[in-house]
């Protein structure tokens, strides 16, 4: 007989946290260094080297997430078989890695250009103006916005079931097909999101106030 | 007694943005511990002529020598070296401050003295404190800029261009972004800094502190110089309409 209690469900549903902590943790960490080399590509004035960054990001952020994974999972497999898991993860840094780079774009577009100047006027290299004063700068610009983005990945993440990766979501419609209520299940699975975007949400206000408090650039 | 060198000799500086012909050749020479005002209406090429000074704007024909050296082999095709040499000598202080927000104020002042190699970490450090304890900030040494206020912050920002033993002090409307009494604190360390022999351009409204500082005063208007001369001379018996119209013009501000 199926036991479908609170605890029982819980139970069943933590054993696809730790895989959707592991999409959300390994895709923002490849989308990060992924994403810092093309803002860095995009914002070069060599029309040769900006263009290729501008198309890799705006396909990457352009197709639907779940298209992605389809994608990478299934029209790629003929050639290159993947399991359900690379797979997601493979798709999601994609995507993560497009968002990323425009947040680090918009932070170094946002670093005021007298700063650039003040440093040029020191007699600073442009590869010290850029590394020692702008770089820094922009990077705690777009902290706020990629904790967001943080959390926004961790919700996002639930798509890789469609593919067949075992997270919460997957084991939700587990549960659901062996005859479980589904709002029930599925009203676990919210709370196991919630739980989960709770630290995240709050180490993204707090690195908001950090940075506020910081870089206030007159 | 000879004739004090020429440190800067700046010739016939013209710059266009596109076919806007904003600076219609330049000629100035300034001599070693001159300090010149320049005054002019908004829109009359201020900035853009200290800034071509500097290269920050790279002019479209003229020429640069200081201290009797061509500045550029080709001052339309300035190399690397060349640009980072002339940055090095030559100060300057914006209208912004601008000062770098993510470091400390010493290390505001540390920086460009270390990656110019001009100094090591000791050394440059102490520099800074000395020159912080000149325009009287000795306390700011480990606050962040945002934690000073508007005075504070361009004294700090003397300081940091002072830290490369610049030749020649490029001001950029140092005072125009402050509140009056906070304004004289960097007017008064700007002084100072005259009274010890340095070198200064001086782009101002402050016509006070121009008469009383400015050896000698220029008038630019529409890109280019309309007129020159001691502070008296300029300030009292103008020899154009457009200056006397012009400084009637701030009295009345
Ligand atoms: N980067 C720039 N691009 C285009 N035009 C500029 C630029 N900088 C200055 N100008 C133009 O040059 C003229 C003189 O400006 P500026 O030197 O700032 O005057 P001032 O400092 O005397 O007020 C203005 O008409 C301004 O629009
Ligand atoms: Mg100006």
């Amino acid at each position: 007989m199926s036991d479908f209690s609170f605890v029982s469900v819980l139970q069943t549903l933590v054993a696809g946290l730790g895989i959707t902590i592991l999409m959300t943790v390994v895709s923002f960490a490849a989308g990060t260094l992924l994403g810092i080399p093309l803002a860095l590509m995009r914002t070069s004035k060599l029309w040769g080297v900006r263009f290729p960054a501008m198309a890799v990001i705006d396909i990457s952020r352009g197709i639907p997430p779940l298209v992605w994974l389809l994608i990478i999972y299934y029209g790629l497999s003929p050639a290159l078989p993947l399991e359900p898991l690379p797979a997601a993860l493979i798709g999601l840094s994609i995507i993560s890695a497009g968002y990323l780079a425009e947040n680090f774009r918009a932070g170094i577009d946002n670093v005021h250009t007298g700063q650039k100047e003040a440093a040029a006027a020191l007699g600073l290299t442009p590869s010290n103006q850029f590394w020692r004063i702008v770089a820094p700068q922009a990077l705690n610009i777009s902290i706020p916005p990629s904790a967001s983005y943080a959390v926004a990945l961790l919700k996002d993440t639930a798509i890789a079931s469609i593919i067949g990766v075992a997270d919460i979501i997957f084991l939700a419609q587990n549960e659901v097909s062996r005859g479980g209520s589904a709002v029930f299940v599925f009203a676990v699975a919210a709370v196991l999101y919630l739980l989960a975007g709770i630290p995240l949400s709050y180490f993204s206000r707090y690195i908001d106030g950090v940075v506020r408090s910081k870089v206030v650039s007159v | 007694m000879s004739e004090p060198r020429v440190l800067l000799d700046a010739e016939s500086i013209e710059k266009s943005f596109k076919d806007n012909e904003v600076l219609k050749g330049i000629t100035l020479k300034v001599h070693a511990g001159e300090v010149i005002a320049l005054i002019g209406p908004s829109g009359a090429g201020k900035s853009t002529f200290l800034r071509c000074l500097n290269y920050l704007e790279r002019p479209t024909g003229g020429s640069l020598s200081l201290d009797g050296a061509p500045a550029f082999t080709d001052p339309l095709g300035p190399t690397k070296a060349e640009l980072l040499r002339l940055r090095r000598r030559v100060g300057m202080v914006f209208q912004s401050f601008n000062l770098f927000p993510h470091l400390s104020v010493l290390k505001n002042i540390v920086l460009a003295q270390k990656l110019n190699g001009l100094r090591g970490n000791l050394e440059a450090e102490e520099y800074a404190r000395e020159l912080l304890g000149q325009v009287g900030l000795d306390e700011k040494a480990h606050a962040k800029p945002a934690e000073c206020s508007g005075g504070q912050q361009q004294r700090i920002a003397i300081a940091r261009a002072l830290s490369l033993d610049p030749e020649l002090m490029l001001f950029d409307e140092p005072t125009s972004a402050l509140d009056p009494e906070v304004g004289n604190d960097v007017l008064n360390v700007m002084r100072d800094l005259a009274d010890r022999g340095t070198t200064m351009i001086v782009v101002t409204h402050e016509m006070r502190f121009a008469e009383r500082v400015a050896d000698r005063v220029l008038f630019l208007d529409r890109g280019g110089i309309l007129e020159e001369g001691a502070p008296e001379q300029v300030f009292h018996n103008p020899s154009h309409e457009r200056t006397r119209e012009f400084l009637q013009a701030v009295l009345d501000r």
